[in-house]
C-alpha cells in the first residue's frame, strides 16, 4: 500500500496527540493497521474531518462531554468557553424554543413574526450534552438538524450544511430516557469514554482548577462571539463575523503549538475523504455485511416487523440474530467512517482493516440484539459495553457457534468473486447458475441470491 | 435484463482473466410429491479420520453435509424413478458423518445438546484433543454454543437405542432435531426408506437414534447415518478419531 506525503494528515495527528497527551488523557483501545489509538478520540478525530454525529456513551464524570469540548475546540478554532457555552444541556423540560429557536418577542407584540436562534444552531460544531435526558417525543425535534444540518422554526429555516455534531448519553438510569431508533440510525458511530487508568486519573485529579484550558479558553473572545449571536444579524452575516474571531483565536493557539487546521483546510479534507476508493476487500466485506443485515431468506427483505427466527433454520447469519435491519444511512457512515481512517492512516484506499474495525462503531448502537444473541455472550469476559463487544465478535471473526462476518468473508470470498468476475465477462447465464449454486437454496450467503437477482432483473 | 449497476461493479472489481468455466453440474431431476427443497447436486468424499479430513474439506472451500441434506439427497433419488442407480447405490450403500453435532453435557449433568452445521466440528484437525474418540469441550464455554438441549429426563422419555417404526420416527423428538422441524422431509424419507428397506432386506422397522455415553467433561461427537442396510439409523455415538470416517464436501456456500 502506497502512502501521499501530506502535511494535512500530520496535522491532524498532532491535534489529535495534543488533546491525547494533554487533555483528555485516554488509553488506546482500538487499532487498525497495527497503528493504535483511543476509540473516543479517534471516532471524534474523524466525526471533525467528515463532519458527522457522534454518540458518546459512558459514566458519570467519564470524560464523554470533556473529549468533545476538545475537539471541537481545537479543530475548528473556537475558544473552549464559547464551545461550553454554546452546547445544551438535556433535561426533559427542553422544547423547541429552548434548543432551537424562539420568537422574537418584541416584534410578535408589534404582529410581526421572527424567529431568534438559539446559540446552538447558530454556531456550527455542536454538543447536545445529556442527550437521553431528553424526552423521546422531543427527541424527534432535532432529527432534521441532526440529520442535515437543517433547522427550521415557525416559517423560518437556516441551513449549516454538515456539522460535527456531539451527543453524550450517560447509561440507563431513571433520570433518563430511551433514544429513539430513527435518532440512533441518525448518529453515524457510537463510542464509550472509557475509565483512562489511574495513573492519568491521579493528573487529572490534581489538576486543581482545570488549569490546563487556559490555553484553550479566551474570555474576550468569547463575549464578542455572543454579542454576535446575540445581535440578530442574519445568519450568512453572523457566520462571516464569527469566523473573524475564529481566525484571531487560530493564530493564538498556533502560537502556543496546535497546528490549527484552516477553512481551506478542511475542505480539503473533505475533498480527499470523499475520493478515496474501496479496495476490493473492503468493497467485497460491505457487501456481504449489507446482505446479511438487509436480506431475509424467509421474508424476503429484512424488516423490523418480522421476527428475526424465521430466518434461524437458513443459517446463523447477522439477519437472524438482530431485531429490525440495515439502514442506507448506516451504510453511507460506514463508507465515510472508514474512508476518513484511510486518510488519516495516508492510505490511497479503504482497505479491510479499515472497514472491519470501523463497523462495530458504526451499527452497535444501532442493532438490537435478540435476548438469545445476548444470552450467548452473557458470560464472556470482555473490555466493552456488551452490545459493542457482541458487535465487534459478530462482525469479525466471531465464535464457535456463532461465526462472523468476517469468517464468512474469507469463506464465500473466492466463490464471489467468481460471480463477479463471471457477470464481467458477459458470462451472465453461469454466474447465475454458480450464484444460485453457492446460495445453495437458502442454506448460503443471501449475497448470491441477492447476486443473482441483480443479475436475472428480478 | 441484468442490473446495470450490478454489471458496472463487477467491471470495476472483476480480474482481467475469464474464470474457468466449471462441468455443468448433474442435471437436477423433477422433484417428487412437488418438494421444494432440491438436493446439492456436487460433492466430494473425504473419507479417513474426521479430524484429518474436515480442515481438508475446508480448505477447499466446502462445507459438511448435514443430516438434513442427506435426507433430502436420499429422498430425492428413492423418490425419482430416473435416479440415476450408480449415485442411487452410492448414497444407500454407504454411512455419512455430518455437520451436525451432539454435545454430551458431562455426566453429573447429563442430557446432550444437538448442534446444526456446527462451527467446532469445522474447526476441528488433528491436533484436536479427544476424549474417547469426542472432541474435548473442556475450557470451551459451552453456554456460548448454541443448540437445541435435551435433558436427562427429556432423554428418559424417548425411545432410543433401538430400531423405530414409521409412526414412532414421525414422532421422534431427536429425528425432527436433526430434520431441522421439516416434518414433511421426515415424512417423505422414512416412508421412501422403510419401502426400500423393506423391498431390499424385509426390515419392518429402520432409523433408529442411538446415542453414546458421557464422560466428566462435555464433549462433542459428529452424527452419522446409517447405510441402508444399516437401517439408515441417525448414530450420536461414533469416533472422530477412526479411520473409517465418511465426510462428504458439497459444493455449495458454507451452511453456517
Amino acid at each position: 500500500m502506497t502512502k501521499k506525503s501530506s502535511s494535512l494528515q500530520e496535522s491532524v495527528r498532532g491535534l489529535y496527540s495534543l488533546v491525547a497527551d494533554d487533555f483528555y488523557l485516554c488509553r488506546n483501545d482500538f487499532e487498525a493497521n497495527g497503528e493504535r489509538f483511543n476509540s473516543a478520540l479517534l471516532m471524534g478525530t474523524l466525526t471533525e474531518l467528515n463532519r458527522g454525529n457522534m454518540l458518546l456513551f459512558g459514566e458519570y464524570s467519564g470524560g464523554k462531554t470533556t473529549s468533545a469540548e476538545y475537539l471541537n475546540a481545537v479543530f475548528n478554532g473556537l475558544p473552549l468557553d464559547l464551545v461550553k457555552r454554546v452546547a445544551i444541556r438535556g433535561n426533559p423540560q427542553l422544547t423547541e424554543e429552548k434548543m432551537v429557536g424562539r420568537p422574537h418577542y418584541g416584534k410578535m407584540h408589534q404582529g410581526q413574526e421572527d424567529v431568534v436562534w438559539q446559540h446552538f444552531v447558530l454556531v456550527g460544531p455542536k454538543i447536545f450534552d445529556e442527550f437521553n435526558r431528553l424526552p423521546e417525543s422531543n427527541q424527534s425535534v432535532v432529527l432534521n438538524g441532526v440529520d442535515r444540518g437543517e433547522w427550521n422554526y415557525l416559517n423560518d429555516f437556516i441551513s449549516t450544511g454538515r456539522q460535527p455534531f456531539f451527543a453524550t448519553c450517560n447509561y440507563a438510569d431513571r433520570g433518563n430516557n430511551g433514544l429513539i431508533p430513527p435518532i440512533l440510525d441518525r448518529f453515524d458511530v457510537a463510542v464509550e469514554s472509557k475509565f483512562p487508568g489511574v495513573a492519568n486519573v491521579l493528573h487529572i485529579a490534581q489538576d486543581y482548577d482545570n488549569d490546563k484550558d487556559r490555553v484553550l479558553e479566551n474570555p474576550e473572545l468569547t463575549r464578542r462571539a455572543l454579542t454576535i449571536l446575540n445581535s440578530g444579524k442574519p445568519y450568512r452575516e453572523a457566520q462571516a463575523e464569527l469566523e473573524k474571531l475564529v481566525q484571531e483565536h487560530e493564530s493564538s493557539l498556533s502560537s502556543s503549538g496546535f497546528p490549527m487546521l484552516s477553512k481551506d483546510d478542511k475542505e480539503r479534507i473533505v475533498r480527499e475523504v470523499r475520493a478515496i476508493p474501496l479496495s476490493r476487500d473492503a468493497e467485497q466485506y460491505f457487501a456481504l455485511l449489507v446482505a446479511e443485515m438487509n436480506t431475509s431468506e424467509k421474508y424476503g427483505q429484512k424488516r423490523s416487523i418480522d421476527s428475526p427466527e424465521g430466518d434461524k433454520s437458513r443459517g446463523l447469519y447477522l439477519n437472524a440474530l438482530f431485531s429490525g435491519c440495515g439502514s442506507r444511512r448506516q451504510e453511507k457512515s460506514l463508507v465515510r467512517y472508514a474512508q476518513s481512517l484511510a486518510w488519516l492512516q495516508e492510505h490511497d484506499e479503504v482497505n479491510l482493516d479499515h472497514m472491519t474495525q470501523v463497523a462495530p462503531y458504526v451499527l452497535w448502537h444501532r442493532i438490537k440484539w435478540t435476548p438469545e444473541t445476548e444470552q450467548a455472550f452473557r458470560d464472556n469476559d470482555r473490555v466493552d459495553p456488551s452490545d459493542l463487544h457482541i458487535t465487534k465478535t459478530l462482525l469479525n471473526d466471531g465464535t464457535n457457534e456463532l461465526p462472523g462476518v468476517k469468517k464468512r468473508f474469507v469463506e464465500s470470498q473466492a466463490n464471489y468473486q467468481r460471480v463477479i468476475d463471471l457477470a464481467a465477462h458477459g458470462k451472465i447465464k453461469e454466474a447465475v447458475r454458480e450464484a444460485k449454486e453457492y446460495h445453495a437454496g437458502g442454506k448460503g450467503h443471501p449475497i448470491f441470491k441477492d447476486a443473482a437477482r441483480d443479475l436475472e432483473g428480478v | 435484463m441484468a442490473n446495470k449497476r450490478f454489471l458496472e461493479y463487477a467491471k470495476r472489481t472483476a480480474n482481467p482473466e475469464i474464470p474457468e468455466l466449471r462441468r455443468e453440474s448433474v442435471e437436477t431431476k423433477p422433484v417428487a410429491r412437488g418438494r421444494t427443497d432440491n438436493s446439492f447436486t456436487s460433492y466430494e468424499e473425504f473419507f479417513g479420520k474426521n479430524v484429518d479430513k474436515m480442515p481438508e474439506l475446508v480448505s477447499k472451500g466446502l462445507v459438511s453435509m448435514s443430516v438434513y441434506d442427506l435426507l433430502v439427497k436420499r429422498t430425492e433419488l428413492l423418490t425419482n424413478p430416473d435416479a440415476d442407480p450408480e449415485e442411487l447405490g452410492y448414497f444407500m450403500k454407504n454411512y455419512f458423518h455430518t455437520g451436525d453435532a451432539l454435545i454430551y453435557l458431562p455426566k453429573n449433568v447429563g442430557g446432550i445438546r444437538i448442534v446444526h452445521d456446527s462451527q467446532v466440528l469445522r474447526d476441528m484437525n488433528s491436533k484436536s484433543k479427544l476424549v474417547d474418540g469426542a472432541l474435548s469441550l473442556k475450557g470451551i464455554g459451552i453456554s456460548s454454543i448454541q443448540g437445541l438441549e435435551f435433558s436427562k429426563d427429556d432423554l428418559e422419555m424417548m425411545i432410543l437405542n433401538k430400531s423405530l417404526t414409521l409412526e414412532q420416527v414421525s414422532n421422534h423428538p431427536l429425528w425432527k432435531v436433526l430434520v431441522r422441524d421439516n416434518n414433511e422431509l421426515l415424512g417423505d424419507y422414512s416412508e421412501a426408506f422403510f419401502a426400500h428397506a423393506k423391498t431390499k432386506y424385509n426390515y419392518d422397522t429402520n432409523m433408529g437414534v442411538y446415542l453414546g455415553s458421557a464422560q466428566s467433561v462435555p464433549i462433542m461427537r459428529a452424527w452419522y447415518v446409517c447405510r441402508a442396510y444399516g437401517r439408515s439409523d441417525a448414530n450420536g455415538y461414533g469416533s472422530l478419531g477412526s479411520g473409517s470416517g465418511r465426510l462428504l464436501g458439497l459444493a455449495s456456500e458454507t451452511q453456517k
